[in-house]
């Protein structure tokens, strides 16, 4: 199998076009919306959330996610059930990586006492999602 | 790694979900023309290739030596399917004038056609409404690799190819008796396909370039690009022997049509069978279940092992099994729900027989959430039921099972302790053929898509029938 790098090839150009528009990842994005959702007429459903996501990428705000700050809470919650404000960053960044943030920051603040505040995680959980269902070329 | 390798983590409910509406099959042809249209904002151009609703028209090629019927059997093909019919004359006729002139004047003068001139007529043509919203069927063309692979470059895949074929001496001599109606454009043959109206028979003209030595001068050129072209559709190419009564080919092709190409969908086989007792349901359910690594789920022994297991269940169950009446739908349902809701169920599909026997239970079925997708009646006439079970008996001895006719035992001591199963008895033989005979007709409302096979040939040949429509997609109803 080739790999994205050689362009040239009819092949290597359909993969470069395909990662450039985050292709992939909006259809998997896509899938995880009807998988949840499983609404009754698919193709209406999924118009609409494409619809979403191309007004969100004029105005960059209200990507369409699976995901909104209510789960980042319980998240959170769940890893710290003693309520004591803040994580562990290995709890932070498994977190982050199972809500499918993939580029998230390795030294967020509190890091160095491994006490990760919730306002941190959010932040960067926010950003994340953003980040990940903004699936379109950065223009 | 290996993309058909990777652990599939999909809830057992979104396949089945994704498969009632084609999620798959929709994704395939959306990533298609992606790839293929590379435009600069995919959303836009996904929102827009959605709301144009078009994944399920037929798209249809089919090529063959001049003279093997095609613009007959293809017009008909259109016809049938409701879709545009495409042929070389009228892409010409109906293209831009100016292309038109020059194309006409190429022909005039008998030079070919480049190929960049055709590319853009047919993707002009192609991209009408009628042909979006309806499909295609386009005769005579590609007529080199080239071409074929001119119209797949810009993204123009036939979901079916039919390749008519016949032999080359059948071809001339048919060419001789061909006719051509000026006013519409049919063909017909002096011997083979006479009109009936006396007005079109008076019209008729014989076709030009269709004698013998223009024939030959045409299967030369023929067979020189054929090899080509078929190497460009190996996927979804069919051959149809020509030679045969129009009526036989044109079932044969519109058969073919109606069949959908394999896909790579994920597809877990929930099977039902359906048959008269006697009719190979287990034979088959145990032949499914070993090449499809499917559960093979038998209502009989479902209930029965309830029973041996003392389940809560199997007690209620006992009282009816005992007085030999059919346990309540309740109960039933109840058991094969927890089988069919168990993990190995849920990811490698299960084959269920001898369930359900009434409408009641086929609703209650798909009620609990267990809708199959493959239902098959195995269609065997009374008679050879009878036939089948009973002349069959066991020796006690050794265990082995004979058959009177079939399989009978070799000696006379064999033959002498031979016993029967009481149930086989003719008499309950034909109760349970009743019972069975007097539901069949309000299941077989309820499943639609229902399969019929005829079940009174070898065991072998019943399951490759089986299989053929369990691997492929069901064909469409037209």
């Amino acid at each position: 199998m080739s790999t994205a790098g050689d362009v040239g090839t009819r092949d290597g150009e359909a993969r470069q076009y395909l990662e450039n528009h985050r292709v992939l990842e909006l259809f998997n994005n896509l899938t995880s919306q009807l998988m949840y959702n499983r609404p009754d007429e698919p193709k209406k459903f999924m118009i609409d959330v494409l619809e979403k996501l191309q007004k969100s990428k004029i105005t960059r705000l209200d990507y369409p996610c699976l995901f909104d700050d209510s789960n980042i809470q319980s998240v959170f919650g769940m890893l710290d059930p003693t309520n004591r404000g803040c994580i562990a960053f290995q709890q932070y960044s498994a977190a982050l990586t199972t809500l499918g943030v993939k580029d998230f920051d390795q030294s967020p603040e509190g890091s160095a006492e491994d006490r990760v505040t919730f306002e941190t995680f959010l932040k960067e959980a926010r950003k994340g999602l953003s980040e990940a269902s903004s699936t379109f070329a950065d223009s | 790694m290996d993309q058909t390798k990777r652990p599939l983590l999909i809830p057992p409910e979104f396949s089945t979900y994704a498969e009632k509406h084609g999620i798959f099959e929709m994704y395939k042809k959306l990533m298609e023309q992606l790839i293929v249209g590379k435009p600069a904002d995919p959303v836009a151009f996904l929102i827009d290739l959605l709301k144009r609703d078009t994944h399920d028209v037929p798209q249809v090629i089919i090529i063959g030596p001049p003279a093997s019927g095609k613009k007959t059997i293809s017009k008909m093909c259109a016809t049938k399917l409701r879709t545009a019919h495409l042929t070389t004359e009228n892409l010409i006729m109906e293209a831009e004038t100016d292309l038109k002139m020059q194309m006409l004047d190429l022909q005039k003068k008998k030079q070919p056609i480049p190929i960049d001139v055709w590319v853009k007529v047919i993707e002009e043509r192609i991209k009408l409404p009628d042909c979006v919203r309806k499909g295609w069927v386009m005769e005579g063309f590609p007529q080199t690799r080239e071409q074929a692979l001119a119209i797949q470059s810009i993204g123009i895949h036939p979901k079916h190819c039919v390749l008519l074929d016949a032999p080359d001496t059948v071809l001339i001599e048919r060419a001789h008796g061909k006719r051509v109606d000026p006013k519409t454009g049919d063909i017909y043959h002096t011997t083979f396909d006479w009109p009936s109206s006396t007005e079109v028979q008076s019209r008729l003209e014989e076709a030009e370039g269709y004698g013998e030595d223009d024939m030959v001068e045409k299967l030369i050129e023929y067979h020189r690009h054929i090899d080509g072209i078929l190497t460009c559709f190996t996927k979804g190419l069919k051959s149809v022997n020509a030679d045969q009564p129009q009526a036989d080919v044109f079932l044969q092709v519109f058969t073919y049509l109606c069949g959908q190409a394999r896909t790579n969908a994920p597809h877990t086989p929930r099977v039902v069978l359906l048959g008269a007792t006697g009719s190979g349901k287990g034979v088959q359910a145990s032949l499914l279940a070993t090449k499809y690594n499917l559960v093979n789920v038998s209502c009989g022994s479902l209930i029965k092992q309830a029973i041996a297991d003392e389940t809560k269940e199997g007690q209620t169950a006992i009282p009816y099994v005992s007085k030999d009446m059919l346990v309540p739908d309740v109960t039933v349902m109840q058991i094969l729900r927890q089988r069919l809701s168990q993990m190995d169920c849920m990811s490698r599909g299960w084959v269920l027989h001898g369930y359900p026997r009434t409408r009641e239970q086929a609703e209650g079925l798909t009620k609990g959430g267990f809708v199959p997708n493959r239902v098959f009646f195995l269609n065997v006439p009374n008679d050879s039921v009878v036939e089948r079970l009973t002349l069959r008996a066991t020796d006690p001895i050794t265990g082995d099972r004979y058959h009177m006719l079939y399989n009978p035992p070799r000696t006379e001591d064999v033959k002498a302790r031979l016993q029967k199963l009481p149930k086989d008895e003719s008499e309950q033989v034909n109760k349970r053929l009743g019972t069975y005979n007097a539901y069949v007709e309000e299941i077989s409302d309820f499943y639609v898509d229902a399969q019929h096979v005829n079940a009174d040939q070898d065991p072998h040949t019943v399951f490759e029938c089986i299989e053929s429509m369990i691997v492929n997609p069901l064909p469409r109803k037209v």
